[in-house]
């Protein structure tokens, strides 16, 4: 005989309560109201030929058929200080939208979305970033990666609840073997209501132990990057961060057209 | 969340690779150290006639890794190998017919999930993410897949769309599945593509049709992850992309995951195609 639904919320909030040490999100977030979705954070980069951004709508995938939506990118400098927005009307399923040049090297963004009838569906935008080295390449694709940014397209773009959170101390390597001859570039956003600072560790395999790289303190909605050069083996991430997970651009002097992104 | 990876053959000259590290991938600790390393072995295997076969088991040089490519391993179009971490001394046959379960790198409660890092190579240049198949999928032998457009690229730089739909599962037997394509606004089918459990599905689609039509993907009868690559017309310096979809669960904040997934695939999988 299955327990009654209330015995089994409460043995839920219990583990959640037990494990909250590890949750990257808060761990009683509450329900989004009518029209607000969650967010990952998406990077900009305004030192390559272009950036794209592939928006889901979510309702029409629902539906089946075309609805129409206002698609809203939401951007941050790199201190986290809003730069203003760009909107796109559609009513196709996926649009891809071209970011217009920001003034600044780098920037963040959220992806928002606006219906004429709210959805009650609690909706989580993890889209697509692209990024087009020079006029002649193909774009990189990138998914989402993280987030918890609840926005609500109808209010002040100032005014965003932010579910990540920091918590004890944490250790994340990108399972990646990066080599000497290549120039590695993190962009590491943050999407924690705090500042947080994250270290950057390295670790060669077959020699054990590492050796510590830069530190990143990076503002709220904001990011901070560092390039490094002649690794040979693994980096780790310490932060207060459980996901902490950055945004990694791999180029090589010797061969100008490779251009690798992922997120860790 | 234990996890399979699995080495692509591929064409078009792309050689795909699999880095797969001794090293915790996330652990929670106040010590400013290296990441924890295990002592762990890859187990190589194939399904042939029905059947799982074991190719080779070698040793991850510790703390390192170990790097294998299809190339390396004369893989053709379509074919699968799938590697299988296990603990050093632990005996890979559990005699039961199915693909071995991997062991874990997990030290304790850190939430991103176990990778390894996925290599895709051509023409020089290499993209790559991280990527792994999660066991609990490969436990589904009878499930479906719907995937969306997002990534087919179309434009004057790309010369094509690669569609690889990895299908994993620890039931060796053969069975054979249907990929459909389909226009997703004139629900019309466009083709579809046939392939075995176990094996890559391999869909070339041109740009010319993805800059026309939002073309939707589906299967109803198995599970699997789509990879999209996309490659730079030969006649210019080669550039590529490599990223797998998102399933219909992450367009969802918790509360709302399974229903809103099984909304979204209910409206997709039963629809009708002329």
């Amino acid at each position: 005989m299955n327990a009654p639904p209330t015995i089994g919320r409460l043995k839920e909030a219990l583990r959640r309560v037990r494990h909250r040490g590890f949750h990257a999100l808060s761990t009683f977030p509450g329900a989004l109201a009518p029209g607000e979705t969650i967010s990952d954070q998406f990077l900009y980069r305004g030192d390559i030929a272009a950036n794209r951004f592939v928006a889901e709508n979510t309702v029409a995938l629902v539906a089946g058929e075309p609805v129409e939506v206002t698609h809203r990118l939401l951007f941050f400098d790199p201190d986290g200080r809003s730069l203003g927005e760009q909107s796109v009307d559609s009513s196709r399923f996926y649009t891809t939208i071209t970011i217009d040049p920001l003034p600044v090297d780098f920037a963040t963004y959220v992806h928002a979305t606006a219906y004429r009838k709210p959805s009650t569906l609690q909706r989580h935008h993890r889209g697509y970033s692209l990024y087009q080295r020079t006029s002649q390449s193909v774009f990189a694709a990138v998914h989402g990666n993280f987030g918890g940014i609840v926005t609500d397209p109808s209010r002040s773009p100032r005014r965003h609840r932010l579910l990540a959170r920091h918590r004890a101390h944490f250790l994340y390597t990108p399972q990646h073997r990066f080599h000497p001859d290549e120039q590695v570039t993190l962009y590491v956003m943050n999407p924690c209501p705090t500042t947080e600072t994250v270290e950057v560790l390295q670790t060669a395999p077959g020699v054990g132990g590492h050796r510590r790289g830069p530190a990143l303190t990076v503002p709220s909605l904001g990011v901070r990057c560092c390039r490094l050069e002649g690794l040979d083996g693994y980096l780790t991430l310490r932060s207060r961060l459980p996901t902490c997970r950055p945004l990694i651009f791999v180029e090589k002097e010797s061969h100008l057209h490779h251009f690798d992104v992922f997120h860790t | 969340m234990t996890c399979y990876y699995p080495l692509l053959g591929l064409p078009h000259g792309i050689d795909a690779s699999v880095t797969f590290s001794t090293f915790s991938h996330n652990e929670r600790t106040a010590a400013v150290r290296p990441p924890r390393s295990h002592s762990l072995d890859v187990a190589l295997y194939r399904a042939e006639r029905g059947r799982w076969r074991c190719l080779d088991r070698l040793p991850v040089p510790e703390p390192g890794d170990l790097t294998l490519t299809s190339a390396g391993l004369d893989l053709a179009p379509g074919e699968l190998v799938v590697l299988v971490p296990l603990e050093r001394d632990r005996r890979e046959d559990p005699g039961d017919g199915l693909l071995p379960l991997p062991c874990s790198k997990r030290v304790d409660r850190s939430p991103v999930a176990e990778r390894a890092s996925l290599g895709f190579r051509w023409r020089g240049v290499t993209s790559s993410y991280q990527g792994e198949y999660p066991v609990r999928m490969a436990q589904i032998d009878q499930g479906t897949m719907l995937s969306f457009d997002a990534l087919f690229q179309s434009g004057p730089t790309v010369g094509r769309n690669l569609l690889c739909l990895v299908n994993l599962c620890r039931q060796p037997e053969e069975v054979e599945h249907r990929l459909e394509l389909f226009d997703a606004h004139a629900h019309r089918l466009m083709r579809t593509a046939t392939y075995r459990r176990n094996s890559c599905c391999l869909v070339d689609v041109p740009p010319e049709e993805a800059a026309t039509k939002e073309v939707f993907v589906r299967s109803t009868t198995s599970l699997g992850i789509p990879i999209l690559l996309t490659l730079s017309r030969e006649d210019l310096p080669p550039s590529m992309s490599v990223e797998h979809t998102h399933p219909p669960t992450e367009f969802f904040s918790e509360r709302d995951r399974l229903s809103g997934s099984r909304a979204i695939k209910r409206t997709w999988l039963g629809m009708a195609l002329s």
